[in-house]
């Protein structure tokens, strides 16, 4: 049974569809990317799915419940996301900043599993090395890996049947990094799904979804174009059309992943 | 599920750092504590007659326990320090740790170092309120019982800084923090406001109330009374006591406010409450004391350099830091020209204006 | 060229005025406004109160003298509204303002005379001479700074005899801060030196927020406010309440004098009466004969 489970989802704001009844599944142990040009409605699917929008029309049920039966609290203990919002007001320690992923579990969880949640984090997010840095000074990739801990964090401790019914939910993390750490960042998170826990991308360039992810859902002016197998779901064809431009699969005799590139 | 387990060796590191960080965060505050009682210590034996900390026990024993330590003291000595200083220097601390909480709560709120009670036209919000009950008030008064004079100015503080307060953070929100130019706008037209008013107030009374000008635009601390302490520190106490309550709120919102919301917070609720607290410690404090400018810039702002942005230590420290201001300011404000009496808000905004200034250099990164 | 235009056509109104010319000071003056409590009591004690058409607020004395058409508080005079009254004479104390106002009205052809005002019995026979000059009335005015002098000389030999000098500290207003207090070289320090009592508060000139902790240190035995201010106060128990009366052996006591403010800080010809008034409060006892 997947973990997210999504029937005749609608969005309308100000008389406009910025979602027009999507249907998908989400299943615990994958990468599932949402993939589209701009405008496609990738980040208000995703707000939708982590319950921070409301929908119109439609039925999302998470571990099997309604997902607005959930309180924030509750909500807050099953999934956390990472926003693309990344910059803080005032100065802070990485530890304190990764520590705020750990305000759901205040009352639940004493200090040394917080801290023990704290130092996994930090140890999967490769930000260990940080822990006393002011967040301020931190070049962006390791900014967006200290928000990736501190999100983390939320979900943890590990324990196999809990990790396969939480989500984590990344709006597009590679946006402002440069190469090596777009690949870090999702390789990361590749190691988590492959931990048991669902992950859900958002994100622009189909050669990184094919890199890593294992299902896609494809996106276009607030319609789902196609969901499934990665390569299924990215056929050049289907992509020509989504993206207005010619596309066609290469592939590399050094890489495992084919490469999508425009065809002119 | 082995790759994911977690580093002992490393985590024990963390724990030791924890326990370090906690260590020094309780010094500090303790450091804070004692340089509080140092200046109160301090501000109770000077002034306009000199009280020695031996007669100062020797008075205060006598009247809290009726016990006579056979210490030598004038009743001068007495009247002062118990109807005049005390008072003055109680007030003072409440106030000070009135506005050095909202000052830390607001910029907490709107994202921004810039935020100050005074700056942002909260508390000439709250001082408009106050003066409008007090010109409308004889007519309002008619009608009410003698003796509620006292609380309807106070109250009409609080709404004034509450009105304030929720038009300026609805007209600053933006869907990605705060608009600082707003804020700031919206500052400048409510203390401009408030200078209008209150001048409106100073012509249609003549002389004898135009230094109540002064009053409302500088702050004193003069006019302390016990009646006045005991009006504006039970609300002080209340609002500080539920917005150190907030302080996981404000942590969460240093990421944004959908963040906090993530981390499963109520955050319209939340926010909703820290505006309304604000403008009840504010307006209880403006009601008694007028407009004292750059506390609230000030001391969140050194707290935060020496201790972090953990709001958990922020709060308690910016109101400990912002009571010592305020009773430093105010000893300098009654002694500098005694037998006179300066407005304290001379003295904060001859120290607080260098230091804005210095502060929006460094975020320009002049210094 | 428009600001040059503008200037020229000053010019010439400016000359026109000129050649028109103030009126000289005579007794023809029929129109006269009184700005300053002093002067228009002056004024009624010359027998000259029915060529008035306006005084300022704080003309309360005679009583006749509210009724007159009011052009406002002394320091934030205007010049339109006594334009409008059309007056030949401003008769004007020290403190009238703010000066450029006298300047607009002196331009408009209106002739202003200023008074002198020396916190002092010769001070208020100075500006009975000037108010007379001014109205064209000499000799009368003579008579009556002649008269008010002999007055003086009488209560203040009577004040002389009185042994005790207490201290007295005079409060112009406390609001919500620090009390307003007479400070050295203010009139209210001259007519409590006058009625045989002394300055409590040295240390500053004028009148400033006194620290309400120096107030209780100078130790007044008496408070001396206006009748205006002991209302605003809320009486003898609100004022000794205050923050800088509380403790002092005048709130201990209850020894709180309230005068009417004009006849207390005018310095008009009442003075004599206001030092025996003083006088007689300062020192219980002492009864002081007028005339």
């Amino acid at each position: 049974m997947p973990v997210l489970q999504v029937d005749g989802l609608t969005i309308r704001r100000d008389g406009k569809v910025l979602i027009d009844s999507a249907d998908l599944s989400i299943n615990a142990g994958e990468v599932t990317t949402i993939l589209g040009p701009n405008g496609a409605g990738k980040s208000t699917l995703l707000r939708c799915l982590s319950g921070t929008m409301r929908p119109d029309q439609g039925r999302i049920l998470f571990n099997g419940r309604d997902l607005r039966s959930y309180s924030a609290s509750e909500l807050a203990l099953q999934r956390a996301v990472l926003g693309q919002e990344g910059q803080l007001a005032f100065g802070s320690s990485v530890m304190d900043v990764v520590r705020l992923g750990r305000i759901p579990h205040v009352g639940r969880s004493t200090r040394q599993t917080d801290l023990a949640a704290v130092a996994e984090a930090m140890q999967v997010a490769s930000v260990g090395h940080l822990a006393d840095r002011n967040f301020l000074t931190l070049s962006g990739g390791e900014k967006q890996r200290v928000h990736l801990a501190r999100t983390l964090c939320q979900l943890l401790p590990w324990r196999a049947e809990a990790t396969a019914s939480q989500l984590l939910y990344l709006d597009e993390p590679t946006n402002n990094l440069d190469l090596s750490h777009q690949h870090a960042v999702l390789r990361h998170a590749r190691k988590l799904s492959k931990a048991g826990l669902g992950v859900v991308i958002v994100l622009h360039d189909p050669n990184l979804a094919t890199a890593y992810a294992d299902h896609v859902v494809l996106m276009q002016t607030g319609r789902i174009i196609a969901t499934g197998p990665t390569d299924y779901a990215l056929h050049p064809e289907r992509l020509s059309k989504v993206y207005g431009i010619p596309m066609r699969r290469i592939s590399h005799p050094d890489y495992v992943h084919d490469l999508l590139v425009p065809a002119e | 599920m082995t790759e994911l387990s977690p580093d002992l060796e490393r985590q024990s590191d963390l724990l030791l750092a924890e326990h370090r960080r906690v260590h020094r965060t309780r010094m500090q505050l303790l450091g804070f504590g004692l340089l509080l009682a140092l200046s109160c210590l301090t501000s109770v034996c000077i002034g306009a007659v000199a009280i020695s900390p031996g007669q100062v026990l020797g008075i205060l024993s006598n009247a809290i326990t009726g016990v006579d330590t056979g210490i030598d003291y004038g009743r001068r000595e007495e009247i002062i320090l118990l109807a005049v200083r005390l008072p003055r220097l109680l007030l003072g601390i409440g106030v000070g740790a009135a506005l050095g909480v909202s000052g830390a709560v607001l910029q907490g709120l709107f994202r921004n170092p810039l935020a100050d009670p005074a700056l942002i036209g909260v508390s000439s919000g709250a001082a408009l309120g106050a003066v409008t009950m007090i010109v409308l008030g004889s007519s309002i008064l008619a009608f009410l019982p003698a003796g509620f004079g006292f609380y309807l100015i106070p109250f009409a503080a609080f709404l004034g800084g509450l009105l304030v307060t929720a038009v300026v953070y609805g007209l600053a929100q933006r869907q990605h923090g705060t608009d600082i130019s707003i804020l700031l706008l919206a500052g400048v037209a409510m203390n401009a406001v408030a200078a209008a008013v209150v001048g409106l107030m100073m012509f249609i009374s003549d002389d004898q109330q135009l230094r109540d000008l002064n009053f409302w635009m500088l702050g004193s601390l003069a006019g302390a009374t016990w009646d006045k302490f005991a009006l504006a520190i039970p609300a002080i106490i209340i609002a500080l006591a539920a917005l150190f309550s907030l302080s996981r709120f404000l942590n969460a919102i240093l990421l944004g406010e959908e963040a906090a919301m993530h981390l499963g917070l109520p955050v319209e609720m939340a926010k909703r409450l820290s505006v309304l607290l604000v403008a009840l410690a504010t307006g209880a404090a403006v009601s008694m004391t007028g407009v004292i400018a750059f506390v609230g810039l000030m001391v969140p702002h050194m707290v935060r350099m020496m201790m972090g942005s953990n709001h958990h230590v922020v709060l308690p420290g910016s109101a400990l830091l912002g009571a010592t201001v305020i009773v430093i300011a105010d000893l300098l404000a009654r002694t500098i020209v005694v037998p006179a009496d300066l407005p304290i808000g001379v003295v904060m905004s001859l120290a607080g204006g260098p230091f804005f200034i210095w502060l929006l250099c460094r975020r320009r990164g002049i210094v | 060229m428009q600001l040059q235009g503008r200037f020229l056509g000053r010019v010439v109104i400016g000359l026109g005025l000129l050649a028109w010319g103030p009126q000289p000071a005579s007794a023809e003056n029929t129109r006269i406004v009184s700005i300053g409590g002093s002067v228009t009591e002056i004024v009624y004690a010359l027998g000259a109160g029915s060529r008035l058409v306006a005084v300022d607020q704080t003309s309360l004395h005679p009583p006749e003298a509210q009724d007159l058409p009011d052009v406002g508080y002394l320091r934030a005079l205007s010049a339109e509204p006594i334009l409008s009254l059309a007056p030949d004479l401003v008769l004007v104390e020290a403190d009238a303002g703010p000066p450029e106002v006298l300047t607009q009205l002196e331009s408009a052809g209106v002739t202003v005379t200023r008074m002198s005002d020396e916190p002092d019995i010769g001070g208020v026979q100075q500006k009975i001479h000037q108010v007379a000059a001014a109205l064209g009335l000499d000799d009368l005015g003579a008579e009556l700074a002649r008269q008010v002098g002999a007055d003086h000389a009488r209560v203040i030999a009577q004040v002389a005899k009185v042994q005790t000098q207490p201290r007295v500290m005079f409060v112009l207003s406390a609001g919500r801060g620090a009390p307003l207090v007479a400070g050295e070289g203010t009139s209210a320090e001259s007519i409590i030196t006058l009625a045989g009592g002394r300055n409590a508060i040295t240390g500053f000139p004028d009148y400033r927020p006194l620290s309400p902790e120096a107030g209780v240190a100078a130790s007044p035995g008496v408070i001396l406010v206006t009748h205006r201010t002991m209302r605003l106060l809320g009486g003898i128990e609100g004022l000794v309440t205050l923050p800088g009366i509380i403790g002092t052996p005048a709130a201990d006591d209850r020894r709180i004098v309230a005068i009417n403010g004009l006849l207390l800080l005018g310095f008009g010809p009442r003075t004599p009466e206001a030092v025996a008034e003083l006088a007689e409060a300062l020192h219980p006892g002492l009864e002081v004969s007028r005339r």
